[in-house]
């Protein structure tokens, strides 16, 4: 695929298309499996981490009690509620930590990102690097990217989460003035929430072409390579391209929490944890490789335009 | 109870025969449909009631204004010894005149979280009481929610008076059960009300039972047949306490008359936009016809409100007895009345609109509710302001039969995503947040609006289940029956309702009552500690040759258990001997690298073992204790009341075993027969911890956040 690349003459932005350049990502993801791999198990080690004061917490009030064998297999549903309520400093401690361990991954996310762009940019654009340099370009990068990751979730992020809010709330008022039954009031809400997936989607896309101009040059300020980023947009070909990878992205990603969830909850089902954990490894896999191949199309799509 | 009964009936018939008389030769408007004595709103034959509070009213709701223009005719026979000297009223609808109300003053402008709209007062106006034709209304008191009237002449026991009464109601904007919105107008507490005339026990002290309208309380009256005329626009949709049975129609406008017989209120609801939906319920005793009055675009749910009446009218009849009339109506008030719904009168409930999926069984909770209201306190006539558990306890007890019914899983109030939990289990939830508070026996005007609400449904509830399972279901089944065939259009108290139940356990029950009515002693045992110790008997100085063990008084153990710790003894005995000459010797226990080699080999071992029970709370209750061993054997043992009540000071039972096992666990109450324990967690404990639930519930929790942290990617 890479041979490939080289060897034949870069074709016209216009006649390439969006399909192409997804296929030419797909090529950039699978010639980076360990990278893949790498993302899944830092994902795994978090949330294994994030949850080990909850282990604590468990083993205190469940260990020696023989009714947390009904509560795990689903016939006790009360005794979660009680767990909750008798132990509110256990929570507290779980939640925060749970609270932190989200706050350090998008950290870890946005330190990373300029080594992951960068192994995911096509081999002749300046900013690639081979898999040895990964770490080298990470820590190049981490306070740049930090810093856009920074300026992005309040320019972008937060408007858009505030904007979703307020829609939500809009419609849980209407919903609870307009007298509507459960099935009603999904089928109404649900285009607003898919909306807002894919111009969350839209935005994280932003947030790759922005990362880019900023490997692109070092001269740039964070504003400057959000600037940027979103100039590229201004390319129909980029606009089009960035509207499917959205759609594609909420909707692979959708299809699998849900396929996921369904799956998991027939094994936790039959007692088959352990499997459904494993089963949770793979669906990762698949995540991980999605969101990938979304930032190397995306890559592909605008060094190409 | 039989015989009292028919007995009754019999007086009944003389005094309604004088009624209608009485009727007849004073009033004005069209001769009545046989209004008080028949019983065309009954299938049963009736009357069911001393029908001694019974009203003919007209009612014109002017739909502008909000205001209901009324007139009624009160026929009160006094069913007492002594006569009556004064009448009073309730007139409900003043607890929402202004701030320095009761009503107000106790629960704050908010009822159940509902806040009291701006601008939204309500009131009754009373402009006329006449007797015999004169003018009374100079003469009467009124007391924010009471208006009491001295009468010129008493009514003597056994004697009838007719009170003339006009009034206008100014509905408030929906709050606290009543109200309108928009079109919606939900009539309710809406005329002056007579109070209940009462004497003691001894009969000396007489007077009217009333209560001013409390924050926390509903209401109590005497039973009576009514025939009301609703007056309303054409194009308004009504449902009403009984049976419709007349309709005219005139200047874009209707009168609808309904009958109601043996029944202690009436209300009525109307609303251009209720959408009808009709079925009828066959039981043992014919149809009930079934009319719900819902939401437009919400037909899709009166299939859920039709399942759960249905199903709380089964229990309903299984439980107390046969449901008596013709039908029953239920109300879904518009979103912006949410305060006028789950409540219940006559022949009539209100729902709840829910927006909820349907595995949260909201709707099918609330109609079971209030259903089951129809037999507690609508029929059994309870003292809604002084014993507020004696129908919102009971019949909390009894949804969560109805919702057995209708979902025999035991998810009778979520059953979601995989997700359970059943109304016993909520109402555990609650009661148990109100422990250490008040007794139960406190009248629920002096608790505050949240402890009000989880002690005298949940605490209530939770208390029958415990005593359900301490009595057997069939005796408890029995025990509420009997109660309720006894009071059945009856006024029973509190202690009328817990000599019923003992009465018909056959067994004194005071031991329960004191504790979980009169008390705020709480339950709570758990199982301790487990220790198991190796035998280590065999060690120590022994005189040969061998003599007979003897085991001392005070080592405490089971018969079975003293034989195998002689015959143990005597073994170890035995084998210190063996091939030794008579005198002293000492066998000592095995080195390290001896014992490791014991444990290997495949001899039993003995252990001497230790189960400490606990109760942490101060409620004594029996309760049964299963012992697991190692090897799979069980014992199954009890903390008897007897013994419990013998050194209530007394938190520990401690059991000894001897055994050639270890204990592997132990559980107090393992069938969760005390439904008032406060944790149940701590009912069971291991031996040894036991990491595979806790790697399970880490590794589902980690997936969990797994996933957050892949969307975030997104
Ligand atoms: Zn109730």
């Amino acid at each position: 695929m890479q041979e490939q690349l080289h060897t034949k003459p870069a074709p016209s932005v216009s006649s390439q298309g969006v399909f192409s350049a997804l296929q030419k990502g797909l090529g950039r993801v699978q010639s980076a499996p360990l990278l893949i791999i790498g993302l899944t198990l830092a994902s795994l080690f978090v949330s294994l981490m994030a949850s080990l004061p909850a282990r604590a917490v468990l083993r205190d009030a469940l260990a020696l009690r023989p009714i947390a064998e009904k509560i795990v297999r689903g016939e006790y549903d009360v005794g979660f509620i009680e767990l909750l309520s008798d132990n509110p400093a256990g929570v507290t401690a779980v939640s925060s930590v749970l609270v932190l361990a989200i706050v350090g991954f998008v950290l870890f996310q946005s330190l990373t990102a300029g080594g992951v762009l960068s192994r995911l940019s096509p081999t002749h654009a300046a900013r690639f690097v081979p898999p040895g340099q990964f770490l080298v370009r990470c820590a190049e990068s981490a306070m740049s990217m930090l810093k856009l990751e920074l300026l992005f979730g309040l320019a972008v992020r937060t408007p858009l989460l505030l904007l979703v809010a307020a829609a939500a709330g809009i419609s849980v008022g209407w919903s609870r003035a307009a007298e509507l039954s459960f099935s009603t009031i999904v089928l109404r809400v649900a285009p607003v929430f898919l909306t807002f997936f894919v111009l969350w989607s839209i935005a994280s896309i932003w947030q790759t072409l922005a990362r880019m101009k900023r490997l692109d040059d070092v001269e740039l300020s964070a504003w400057q390579s959000l600037r940027a980023g979103l100039r590229l947009f201004a390319h129909r070909q980029v606009i089009l391209g960035v509207l499917l990878l959205a759609v594609l992205s909420v909707t692979a990603q959708g299809g699998l929490l849900i396929a996921g969830r369904m799956l998991v909850i027939k094994l936790d089902a039959k007692q088959l944890v352990l499997w459904a954990f494993v089963l949770r490894q793979g669906i990762s896999i698949l995540k991980t490789t999605i969101s990938t191949l979304i930032i190397a199309t995306t890559c592909e799509l605008a060094d190409e335009s | 109870m039989r015989r009292s009964y028919t007995a009754r009936r019999s007086t009944l018939c003389a005094w309604v025969g004088l009624g209608a008389f009485a009727i007849a030769g004073s009033v004005a408007h069209a001769a009545p449909s046989g209004w008080p004595q028949d019983t065309v709103a009954l299938r049963v034959p009736g009357p069911l009631s001393p029908r001694n509070t019974s009203y003919r009213m007209e009612a014109r709701l002017d739909e502008k204004t909000h205001e209901v223009k009324g007139h009624a005719l009160l026929l009160f026979r006094n069913l007492e010894r002594k006569e009556a000297s004064e009448l009073t009223f309730q007139l409900y609808q003043n607890a929402f005149k202004h701030h320095a109300s009761t009503f107000i003053r106790e629960a704050g402008p908010q009822l159940r979280g509902d806040e009291m709209p701006e601008h939204g007062y309500g009131a009754i106006d009373v402009s006329s009481i006449k007797i015999g034709g004169v003018e009374q209304v100079g003469k009467a008191q009124i007391s924010d929610s009471l208006l009491t009237l001295k009468l010129d002449t008493p009514v003597g026991p056994g004697s009838v008076i007719e009170v003339d009464l006009t009034f206008v109601t100014k509905l408030p904007r929906t709050f606290a059960r009543s109200g309108y919105s928009d079109d919606f107008h939900a009539v309710a507490q809406w005329f002056p009300k007579l109070a209940v005339f009462e004497c003691d026990k001894s009969g000396d002290r007489c007077g009217f039972r009333a209560h001013q309208y409390h924050g926390f309380t509903e209401f109590f009256s005497d039973h009576g047949s009514y025939e009301v005329t609703v007056d309303v626009p054409d194009s308004f949709v009504v449902g009403a306490t009984g049976i419709q049975v007349a309709q005219q129609q005139k200047d874009g406008r209707k009168q609808l008359t309904f009958r109601a017989d043996d029944v202690r209120d009436f209300s009525w609801f109307a609303d251009p936009k209720f959408v009808e939906y009709k079925a009828t319920i066959s039981d043992n005793f014919g149809p009930v016809e079934l009319r719900v009055l819902n939401r437009p675009g919400l037909q899709s749910l009166d299939a859920r409100h039709h399942a759960a009446v249905q199903s709380a009218l089964r229990e309903g009849e299984q439980r107390y007895f046969s449901y008596p009339y013709k039908n029953v109506t239920v109300i879904v008030p518009p979103k912006d009345s949410g305060g006028a719904g789950g409540m219940e009168y006559p022949t009539i409930i209100t729902s709840f609109l829910s927006p909820l999926p349907s595995g949260i069984r909201t709707i099918e909770g609330v109609d079971a509710h209030e259903f089951g209201h129809q037999w507690v306190p609508m029929m059994v006539n309870s003292d809604e302001v002084l014993d507020a558990w004696l129908d919102e306890g009971l019949n909390q007890y009894f949804t969560g039969q109805a919702m057995d019914r209708l979902y025999p899983g035991g998810c009778g109030t979520v059953n979601l995503a995989g997700f359970c939990l059943g109304d016993r289990d909520v109402d555990w939830l609650s009661a148990r947040s109100v422990y250490r508070r008040m007794p139960l026996s406190t009248p629920s005007f002096r608790l505050s609006g949240r402890t009000y609400g989880a002690m005298t449904y949940a605490y209530t509830a939770q208390m029958l289940r415990s005593l359900e399972n301490y009595l057997g279901p069939e005796r408890m089944r029995q025990a509420m029956r009997h109660y309720a065939e006894r009071y059945r259009f009856h006024k029973p108290r509190a202690a009328d309702f817990m000599a019923a139940i003992s009465e018909s356990a056959g067994e004194d029950l005071s031991w329960f009552w004191n504790q979980a009515v009169f008390s705020t002693r709480t339950a709570d045992y758990e199982v301790m500690t487990i220790e198991n110790h190796k035998h280590e008997l065999a060690y120590g100085l022994w005189d040969c040759p061998p003599k007979p063990a003897t085991l001392p008084q005070e080592i405490d153990l089971p018969e079975n258990e003293r034989t195998e710790w002689l015959r143990q003894i005597t073994e170890s005995n035995q084998a210190a001997c063996q091939g030794q000459p008579a005198g002293r010797h000492e066998l000592s226990p095995p080195s390290e690298k001896d014992k490791k080699a014991a444990s290997k080999s495949k001899e039993p071992q003995l252990f001497d073992s230790t189960l400490t029970l606990r109760r942490r709370g101060e409620l004594l209750y029996p309760i049964d204790v299963v012992v697991r061993f190692e090897d799979g054997s069980q014992e199954q043992l009890s903390w008897s009341l007897a013994e419990q009540s013998a050194h209530p000071e007394d938190r520990l039972k401690i059991v000894r075993f001897y055994r050639r096992a270890a204990i592997e666990r132990a559980e107090v109450d393992p069938q969760r027969k005390l439904a008032l324990d406060e944790k149940r967690i701590n009912n069971g404990l291991l031996a040894k911890p036991s990491m595979r639930p806790v790697t399970r519930l880490f590794l589902t929790l980690a997936g969990w956040v797994q996933t957050a942290l892949d969307l975030i990617a997104l």
